[in-house]
């Protein structure tokens, strides 16, 4: 095992590797030891928390309804019926395109009205500036249901009930964006706009040529927050939609009203609905947690 | 930028009726930040602050949200029959129970578990365990909420099962008060830690190793340079997540609370979200539920101004 206090203090010869004596080494050693093994378990039981309900929902999924409630934890004959039962319960293809289109459109705007305003926070002092910024988070912690009624009202009289520009429209910015980008903004090196400035000036093109290719890991970063809550998304899109094809987590939760005794149907539909955003994940694994780790998310 | 403004003014004290092209010069000079903040502010003047001051009027009327029954002019009486009534009071400690739940797994957890692997796990295990960590932050309220109802099922329920094994089965998670505020707890946290975890690793990242080289060198034993150097210089991220353990619990644990419990045994898990929720549009108690939602609102006021501190003093300590 390779032990990170050996490797960072090889450069510097320290106490740890100096001349101390062999039984002292000896302790440490098994110290350290010891330290390994409690990381590892540390990680390793967590994992197993996060991990284990997902891995338990596949794996049942694929067994005969009757074998379900009566050995949740064997694994006998396998079988593709709850996935036939999951698969015709409503259209997928559609109810997928919508739901990418929503959450593609919501991420997107939600960056760009948020990258411009936490520019304008972090680029220029101006009055009512602090009063504006508190406006924002103030409005994140506003309960949904306290705006949904009204919301609604205005949504009829547009007559954007049933679309999906219904259920994005109220979402193209978001406060949580507006905020988290101005902390980004605000931790750029001062010298690294000030050279941008354009007669001292912050300009629309110091946005888009300096600002934003120095924040791209913490963008990414926001950016797959943000899909991954609209993907997700299930009150407003509820209040939005009526009839028809919606979007995923409706066509699944209307699923789960309907045929709530059938289990096996419920953990392979579930199953599916997460299918899309674990693939994505799978693909871009080492990108999202690079992203986190060297967006300065701090 | 203010200073720019200044020096235009005193320049030309004798036209006192400024020259309508200067006043416009400096007019424009002003405008780029509010033309940069006009779309966020319009989406949210539009979606948020305008229904909460629909919401703030009603709050002084009887109505029951049909528009054939007339509103009924109330004046204060919503107030105070929402502070009065012993529900509310519940909501409020539930709430705060949740945050105080959540802060372990947003903050103790992350924290704790860096502390003990930092050092000891690294390359490509440590991606490994991120990655895996992070997977339940994927999965939706709408499927957390019944793979957990499986999971927590009394009877033969998995969970049950396990703690059976250990001489603690059953517990009726989701019908007994306390079970139930826990299960709900362990569902939000096992969703969200995922997310903490990764916050801390960035954190983590942004910590020159020279001082924990220079610890080490200094004889210091992991767990002293842990709280001695690691602890004190990951303080901005520890701020980070308390903020966010504020602001995304009552979000995070809404759909759960609906999906596991519907804030049950008699109120047992029903947080103040929740209670504006059931008061709003099961009961269709228009002007209590605002009434509720504006007391609400207001208390939070004092909460997010010091979270704006908190927030203004974190940027100058990245700079």
């Amino acid at each position: 095992m390779t032990l990170v206090i050996d490797s960072r203090s090889s450069e510097v010869p320290g106490p740890p590797l100096g001349a101390p004596a062999p039984a002292q080494g000896r302790r440490a050693q098994l110290a350290r030891g010891l330290g390994t093994g409690a990381g590892h378990l540390v990680m390793a039981s967590l994992t197993l928390f996060t991990l284990g309900p997902v891995t338990w929902m596949y794996l049942q999924s694929f067994r005969p309804e009757s074998e379900l409630l009566t050995s949740p934890l064997s694994f006998g004959d396998l079988t593709l019926t709850n996935y036939a039962a999951a698969l015709a319960a409503f259209p997928w293809p559609v109810v997928l395109a919508n739901t990418f289109v929503m959450a593609s459109v919501i991420t997107l705007a939600q960056l760009f009205t948020g990258l411009l305003a936490a520019y304008a926070f972090s680029c220029w002092t101006f009055a009512g500036q602090r009063i504006l910024l508190i406006a924002f988070v103030l409005s994140w912690t506003i309960p949904f249901h306290v705006t949904m009624l009204p919301n609604y009202v205005l949504l009829v009289r547009l007559g954007l009930v049933n679309s999906i520009a219904g259920v994005a429209i109220p979402q193209l910015s978001a406060a949580f964006a507006v905020i988290l980008l101005r902390q980004h903004l605000m931790a750029l090196p001062q010298e690294l706009l000030d050279a941008a400035r354009v007669d001292g000036r912050c300009s629309w093109s110091t946005l888009w040529r300096v600002v934003v290719p120095n924040l791209t890991p913490s963008i990414a970063a926001l950016a797959i927050l943000l899909f991954v809550s609209s993907w997700n998304e299930y009150l407003w899109p509820v209040v939005v939609f009526h009839t028809g094809p919606s979007v995923l987590q409706l066509a699944i939760q209307g699923f789960l009203n309907v045929e709530a005794t059938d289990y096996g149907g419920l953990l392979a539909a579930s199953g599916l609905a997460c299918l899309p955003l674990l693939a994505l994940y799978a693909l871009l694994q080492r990108r999202v947690v690079d992203a986190f780790v060297h967006s300065g998310l701090r | 930028m203010l200073v720019a403004h200044a020096p235009v003014e005193e320049v030309a004290p004798d036209a006192l009726p400024a020259p309508p092209r200067r006043r416009w010069a400096s007019l424009a000079r002003q405008m780029p930040p509010y033309l940069y903040l006009t779309p966020a502010l319009v989406v949210m003047g539009v979606w948020v602050y305008r229904p909460l001051l629909l919401s703030l009027t009603w709050a002084f009327y009887r109505w029951n949200l049909l528009p054939t029954r007339p509103r009924v002019w109330v004046g204060l009486t919503n107030f105070r029959q929402v502070l009065t009534q012993p529900q509310l009071w519940q909501a409020l400690e539930v709430t705060g129970l949740y945050l105080l739940g959540m802060a372990v797994f947003l903050v103790g957890v992350p924290v704790a578990a860096a502390g003990l692997s930092e050092g000891t796990t690294h390359g490509r295990g440590r991606r490994l365990y991120r990655a895996a960590i992070f997977v339940p932050v994927l999965v939706s309220p709408v499927v957390a909420g019944t793979l957990w109802s499986f999971l927590l099922a009394p009877n033969g329920g998995i969970v049950d099962r396990l703690l059976g094994h250990l001489g603690m089965g059953d517990v009726n998670w989701l019908v007994e008060p306390g079970p139930a505020r826990a299960a709900v707890v362990l569902v939000a946290g096992w969703k969200m830690v995922g997310l903490a975890v990764l916050l801390v690793e960035a954190g983590l990242a942004g910590i020159s190793a020279e001082y924990l080289e220079a610890a080490a060198v200094d004889g210091a034993s992991r767990w002293r340079s842990f709280w001695r150097v690691t602890l004190p210089l990951l303080s901005p991220t520890v701020v980070l997540l308390l903020i966010v353990t504020l602001l995304l619990t009552p979000p995070i644990i809404f759909p759960l609370v609906n999906s596991l419990t519907q804030g049950g045994p008699n109120g047992a898990t029903t947080d103040i979200y929740y209670y504006v929720y059931v008061n709003g549009f099961n009961s269709a108690d228009v002007g209590n539920a605002s009434a509720a939602a504006v007391l609400f609102f207001l208390a939070f006021i004092p909460v997010v101004l010091g979270g704006v501190r908190l927030l203004e003093r974190l940027s100058f300590l990245d700079r």
